[in-house]
């Protein structure tokens, strides 16, 4: 019985999954937000990445606003040679 | 309204001596002078025998004197975003980040980014307070990087200001927050503005000045013609040139003989404050240094 | 017999394969609850971030379903409805589950990275970039196959025309008024769904004819401008509300086809080869989807895998959302099937593939009391809909792949340099693909998608291929990945090489069926080098 119930709540969530409404609305202007912040980090900070630019110096005191942020961008840059298929993900393409 | 004169010329001309002079020039006549070394070397100090710090000294009347030191300035600066960081973030987290600022600290471009921030903030502050504001540049390549960084340096701002704006219109859609301030962006555009006032003084051809220093022999003219040229490229025109170190119409022999003499007693100092070090002694030779002469000089350097 | 049953076949089928198959393939790759999965040990908050089973399921059900596994089936019914179901469900158990699940779980293995990566890993530089020129053909293929699609459906469904255009409008208002002004997303959703429910209805009042030529060049010139155009405005609306669309599609249908229960009246099979094509390969790769996709894996790596809790899920997700896609593709095909040859044949030379799904549906939903016309043109509206908003997303995305794609070899001379700069302009780059796909989507969509069942099923190939290595080397069974393999290369090839010959005078088909076919043997010689490379003994990744 209690089999049951579970898989009637199970059967509740595959759609709440399928639906997520509040994820769903903002799902792609996130990834895109994400992106372009990580963008606007790599270019701040590009002298963590072994690349100084001429505003690295002014870039720097941006640095405690922006810790929110950093936070796992060098794991996430860590990985970027090659984005077109996460975007593909994050973009849900499927005929 | 200050008129901002730049000392420049190779190393060793008498950029120093020249500029102190001409300050003191202006002081006499009655100008509100600052003069700024921005030298690492910072020979002012050594000229006028005194110590003139990193803050304003007065040096006598209407002269006042500044040596930017970019290693405190660089120091200050970051110490300035540690305390920042400590009135928003945890400790933990920068205790986390100290590393990284100490390496900004002497990372290859801070000190002259730091240089350049200190006189920006110089020249802004002081414009309306001085009638002259004389800088006494480091040798050459570094006076033309620092005249068109504020050209450089606004466009970059520009666009990551241009970038910034989008993120946070984004973000305000996604966080659904619409009236949020953005921080970062009111840091971008208050350097902006910095930056955007430092071009402007520096485009108004009444406001700057160049003058170099050359001495009448070769490489020192070849140098500032095409430091010249350089400049004009960037319309920063160069109006004056000061001639250094010309030898006196009659030359006599009193004349070589004084300075043989003080050239002896610096050689006695220079016996006995290196003694036990290898000193090799090059003649200074009645022509310049070409291709062919190069080699009658390499003969003195028998180690 | 009626159409019910085929349901039922097609449900407990699964059911049994789910349990059995699946199962076995558990058992055989060692897939381990105890582990650890990258969600958790490498979770970042953002893309790293475990979530339920049941959610992710509904997620990437919800990611790989769209209009493929509806047109396929409904232009294979041609071979007669018993080859189209049978080929859905062993094609859904053996390989499309299979492909799922194992790139699932070879993503899940490769600390959640995409399935490109694996490739290059398992293939080396050569797998990659023969992967990313699959993708990008797929991509072309599909806009001009799916311009062409909903063009058709415009043109015997004038009302959906209509209501398409008016949705495009709610969608932009709904983008201002909800994220830009900051409307409440419940207040935003409630207004949405009303204002669909208006489109349909002023969709039927005035309907909209034009030709399909004039309907493919609006709709070219909707999909440039579309995919330029911020997020915000258009994609992200869009894709939102079709959501409701699809589901509320769905629902309707399924309660619907229970309700009427209709008497299958197409023949069960009609011959082993119709016109000019062989049941074998076209059967295979017309129906594409809807029994095996290469997409499936860029969506299952891309995002799925790092949200992945437990590696217990991996069934229920990788194996599971195929099987589930299965029954879609089952529903397209009864929409066909309990139609007379005669009807079936008129309602696709009226409007194509998505007309016969769209009157089958609204034939259901008329049992349940809305009026047919209002039902039809919903539900047309709901698939063009979808169709319109993933014409966006592949531009896009076709402009990231040509992107990179070229970035690599840019060290050349200066000339090659500007080249470059040029291809990767966004404006270029979308006109390129726009012009592309729209050259192929006037030959009509009946050519194209042969064309891109096989860049389809190739890509699947691959995948499967990536797989089949990356289990070798590490010492586990990959009997179940190599034969499916063997047998989508053997299905694309004969495919391709029928393509070849019977579009001597397309040039435009012809050439892609060309470049397609080379890439596909250059795939094959690879794969043999592949499997040469010696068992890794090393950590089981």
């Amino acid at each position: 019985m209690d089999r049951l119930k579970q898989f009637f709540l199970d059967f509740g969530l595959f759609f709440k999954g399928a639906t997520d409404y509040k994820g769903r609305a903002y799902e792609l202007l996130e990834a895109e937000t994400k992106n372009d912040m990580d963008n606007f980090i790599l270019i701040c900070f590009s002298d963590q990445l072994g690349i100084p630019l001429p505003i690295s110096y002014y870039t720097l005191e941006l640095l405690p606003f922006l810790i929110d942020e950093i936070e796992d961008w060098d794991k996430r840059m860590d990985k970027r040679k090659s984005v077109w298929e996460e975007r593909w993900a994050k973009y849900n393409l499927d005929p | 309204m200050a008129k901002i004169i730049f000392y420049g010329g190779k190393g060793g001309v008498g950029k120093t001596t020249c500029s102190t002079a001409n300050s003191i020039n202006y002081a006499n006549k009655g100008l509100k002078t600052l003069l700024i070394s921005t030298d690492p070397a910072h020979s002012i100090s050594d000229v006028l025998e005194m110590k003139i710090g990193k803050k304003i000294t007065k040096i006598r009347e209407n002269l006042d004197g500044l040596e930017i030191d970019p290693e405190y300035e660089a120091e200050l600066y970051i110490n300035r975003i540690r305390e920042n960081m400590r009135t928003i973030l945890s400790n933990v987290i920068v205790d986390e980040i100290n590393s990284q600022l100490d390496a900004a600290i002497v990372s290859p471009g801070t000190h002259e980014s730091a240089l350049f921030d200190k006189m920006a903030e110089i020249i802004i502050e002081k414009f309306d307070v001085y009638d002259i504001i004389i800088f006494d540049t480091a040798p050459t390549g570094h006076t033309l990087r620092m005249l068109t960084l504020p050209d450089l340096l606004e466009g970059w701002m520009a666009s990551l200001i241009k970038k910034r704006k989008s993120i946070v219109n984004m973000n305000k859609m996604v966080k659904r927050k619409y009236n949020e301030k953005d921080p970062v962006l009111e840091i971008l555009e208050k350097r902006q503005e910095r930056f955007g006032r430092i071009k402007k003084i520096f485009n108004d051809g009444d406001n700057l000045t160049i003058r170099f220093v050359i001495n009448a022999e070769q490489l020192p003219i070849e140098e500032t013609k095409k430091a010249v040229k350089m400049l004009e490229n960037f319309n920063i025109p160069v109006e004056t040139l000061v001639i250094n170190r010309i030898l006196p119409e009659e030359i006599d022999k009193e004349f070589w003989v004084k300075k043989k003499k003080q050239e002896q007693k610096y050689m006695k100092d220079i016996e006995k404050e290196f003694s036990g070090k290898t000193l090799i002694k090059i003649p200074l030779l009645d022509s310049d240094m070409n291709k062919n002469s190069i080699d009658r000089l390499a003969e003195y350097f028998i180690i | 017999m009626n159409s019910v049953w085929l349901i039922a076949f097609s449900i407990i089928i699964f059911i049994v394969a789910y349990i059995t198959y699946g199962g076995w393939l558990v058992k055989k790759w060692g897939i381990d609850p105890t582990r650890k999965t990258p969600a958790n040990t490498m979770s970042d908050g953002v893309d790293y971030v475990p979530a339920k089973a049941p959610v992710l399921l509904g997620h990437h059900f919800a990611s790989i379903a769209g209009a493929g596994p509806i047109v396929g089936p409904i232009v294979a019914a041609m071979f007669g409805w018993v080859p189209v179901l049978l080929w859905i469900v062993v094609g859904s158990v053996f390989f499309g589950g299979v492909h799922d699940m194992g790139s699932l779980f070879a993503s899940v293995r490769h600390n959640g990275r995409s399935i490109g990566e694996v490739i290059g890993e398992t293939m080396g530089e050569k797998g990659k970039k023969l992967f990313a020129i699959f993708a990008w053909l797929t991509l072309i293929l599909v806009i001009a196959a799916f311009t062409n699609i909903v063009a058709a459906a415009f043109v015997s469904t004038p009302e959906a025309a209509t209501s398409s255009l008016l949705f495009m409008v709610l969608a932009v208002g709904f983008g201002y008024a909800v994220y830009r002004r900051g409307l409440s997303l419940m207040l935003g959703t409630i207004i949405g769904v009303v204002g669909l429910a208006v489109c349909v209805w002023i969709g039927v009042l005035f309907p909209l004819n034009l030709s399909i030529q004039a309907w493919m060049i609006i709709l070219l010139g909707y999909v440039f401008i579309a995919s330029i155009t911020p997020v915000w405005i258009l994609l992200q609306p869009r894709d939102y509300l079709n959501s409701f669309l699809l589901y509320a599609m769905l629902a309707g249908g399924i309660v619907g086809l229970l309700f009427l229960r209709p008497e299958i009246q197409l023949p069960a099979f009609t011959s082993f080869k119709v016109g000019t094509n062989y049941m074998f390969p076209i059967l295979f790769i017309t129906i594409a989807c809807g029994a095996i996709s290469g997409f499936h894996s860029l969506v299952g790596s891309g995002t799925t895998s790092k949200q992945l809790d437990n590696e217990s899920d991996i069934r229920l997700i990788g194996y599971g959302a195929m099987l589930i896609e299965g029954v879609l593709a089952t529903l397209a095909i009864i929409t066909a099937a309990y139609l007379t040859s005669t009807k079936l044949a008129d309602l696709s030379t009226a409007g194509g593939a998505l007309n016969v799904f769209a009157d089958g549906i609204g034939t259901f939903m008329s049992a349940i009391g809305i009026p047919f016309i209002i039902a039809k043109n919903f539900v047309t509206l709901a698939i063009a809909a979808f169709a319109l908003t993933t014409l966006d997303t592949a531009t896009r995305l076709g402009r990231f792949i040509l992107q990179e794609f070229f970035m690599v070899d840019s060290q050349k001379s200066d000339t090659a340099k500007t080249a470059v700069n040029i291809m990767t302009n966004k404006y270029v780059s979308t006109s390129v693909t726009v012009v592309l796909s729209g050259a192929l989507a006037f030959k009509g969509y009946q050519l194209i998608w042969p064309i891109f069942g096989s860049a389809n099923q190739l890509l699947a190939a691959l995948a499967l291929l990536s797989l089949a290595v990356w289990l070798k080397q590490s010492g586990r069974s990959y009997k179940m990945a190599i034969y499916p393999m063997i047998f989508m290369f053997a299905v694309t090839l004969s495919a391709l090489v029928l393509l070849i010959m019977a579009n001597l005078a397309n040039p435009v088909i012809l050439i892609f069926a060309v470049i397609l076919f080379i890439l596909a043997i250059i795939l094959i010689i690879e794969s043999q080098k592949a499997f040469k490379v010696k068992e890794i003994q090393e950590d089981i990744k």
